[in-house]
């Protein structure tokens, strides 16, 4: 800014959250591994998710791929996301619209 | 609370730009900030007579906002609310609105995220209308008053800085619509002759109240007849159209909204609000067989129904919501398409 250019101040309406990211550790190989797959009830998931998981289990040897039904245009139920991180070591979110 | 005990929580981060508005614009659109439009800079000064007026300290936690569970302070909201160019006193409406949206069965994650056009539709009701000149007569939902355009435009900007929905990136709606810059106004209760909205959801007359529902747009009804059961008749046909989300699930809240013309014509035939639902709950019912069986990308609650069976528009007829607002001549009638998945919140307005 060029000095003497007076300035204003205002105040950041961004919610203080936006660069709160939360990482956790990449699963790496997935031999062996259980993946979950949260889907939103879309009839194209179906094509989507067996592709997938014919994929997954071919190439990258996965021991099961979980389906996870969560309500179309809804959250997830209370309890859900915590069911699926005990159960699976990765997950995918399918919104297949 | 004293002024500098709220000037003493204001913790947001600042921004400097040189003193002029197309500087202080271009700033706060480049950043993402804005719907588009011209804000007003949320300087401290500002910020501090918003939360002045709903005596609120910043601090406060208001609700937490979908997608990114934005927590909404009072800060936060003032400082949205100064930008989207409101008074002060209006402020105890947009904390009203933010509680609102943040209930939990109004469901703003889908509301924010879907591809359905869908956004919040605030209604006002009880003496604040007065107090702050809230239109609810001629030209209510469109444009021309501060408190109308405003008080919608705040939430709109908290849902888009607060709750983290930038249209085209969080925010899919596929087209959006004009409403989602602001769509809020109030009920003509004086030229009512039922219950106002908020008494029929257990308030008091002397109190007020913000109502938020998901709407899709607005359809118009040219219903000039004279007899309540030939206006019944064109409002439920105009309705019953299976390409609105509602008949998806069979969830959400249809709004009608009637002039003061339309509703004394019912109310001197003798219809009250709870015929009238009752009535267009029936006849907005849509047989099976008239949906195609083609293969749909959702998944329909309908789905499976036999040809006999009928397709419902909301649950049941409570669910429907009627509105008395606009200007008096019983011409037209507004229909509010209704989202699925989301139910109505009324909260009460907290004046000091």
């Amino acid at each position: 800014m060029e000095s003497g250019t007076s300035i204003i101040e205002y105040l950041d309406p961004v919610s203080p959250n936006r660069d709160k990211k939360l990482y956790v550790p990449a699963v790496g190989d997935l031999n062996g591994k259980t993946i979950g797959f949260l889907t939103n009830g879309w009839s194209s998931y179906n094509l989507m998710g067996e592709h997938i998981e014919k994929v997954l289990k071919a190439q990258f040897n996965i021991q099961e791929m979980r389906i996870y039904p969560i309500p179309t245009s809804c959250a997830p139920a209370e309890g859900l996301l915590d069911k699926v991180a005990d159960e699976c070591d990765a997950v995918i979110v399918g919104m297949a619209n | 609370m004293e002024q500098s005990e709220v000037a003493m929580n204001l913790t947001s981060a600042k921004f400097q730009v040189a003193d002029n508005w197309e500087a202080v614009f271009d700033d706060m659109y480049r950043r993402g900030f804005t719907d588009g439009l011209p804000v007003i800079p949320p300087t401290e000064a500002a910020v501090r007579s918003m939360l002045q007026a709903a005596k609120m300290d910043g601090s406060e936690l208001i609700g937490v906002l979908a997608p990114e569970g934005g927590p909404a302070t009072a800060e936060k909201v003032a400082i949205n609310a100064v930008m989207a160019g409101c008074r002060p006193e209006y402020f105890p409406v947009v904390i009203a609105a933010i509680r609102a949206v943040a209930d939990p069965k109004f469901n703003l994650l889908g509301i924010q995220t879907t591809t359905n056009p869908v956004g919040p539709v605030l209604i006002i009701n009880g003496p604040i209308r007065k107090a702050i000149d809230v239109n609810s007569g001629r030209g209510c939902l469109g444009p021309g008053w501060r408190s109308n355009a405003t008080i919608g435009r705040a939430l709109r900007l908290c849902l888009l800085n607060i709750g983290g929905c930038p249209p085209g990136d969080a925010d899919k709606a596929i087209h959006g619509m004009p409403g989602k810059f602001s769509f809020c106004f109030g009920e003509a209760e004086e030229e009512s002759p039922w219950d106002p909205l908020h008494v029929e959801y257990g308030f008091a007359r002397h109190q007020s109240a913000v109502t938020v529902l998901a709407g899709q747009g607005t359809q118009n009804l040219y219903a000039a007849f004279h007899d309540p059961e030939a206006i019944i008749t064109m409002l439920a046909d105009g309705m019953a159209v299976y390409g609105n989300n509602g008949y998806l699930r069979a969830q959400g809240n249809p709004l009608v909204i009637f002039t003061p013309g339309h509703a004394r014509l019912f109310a001197n035939a003798g219809w009250d609000k709870k015929r009238i639902k009752a009535e267009l709950f029936e006849r907005t019912k849509i047989p099976r067989a008239k949906i195609p069986r083609a293969l749909q990308l959702s998944k329909p609650v309908y789905l499976d129904y036999d040809d006999s069976q009928s397709c419902l528009l909301c649950p049941d007829a409570d669910s429907i919501v009627i509105v008395v607002a606009g200007g008096p001549e019983p011409y037209h009638i507004t229909y509010v398409p209704n989202f699925g998945t989301t139910e109505i919140s009324t909260v009460l307005i907290k004046e000091e």
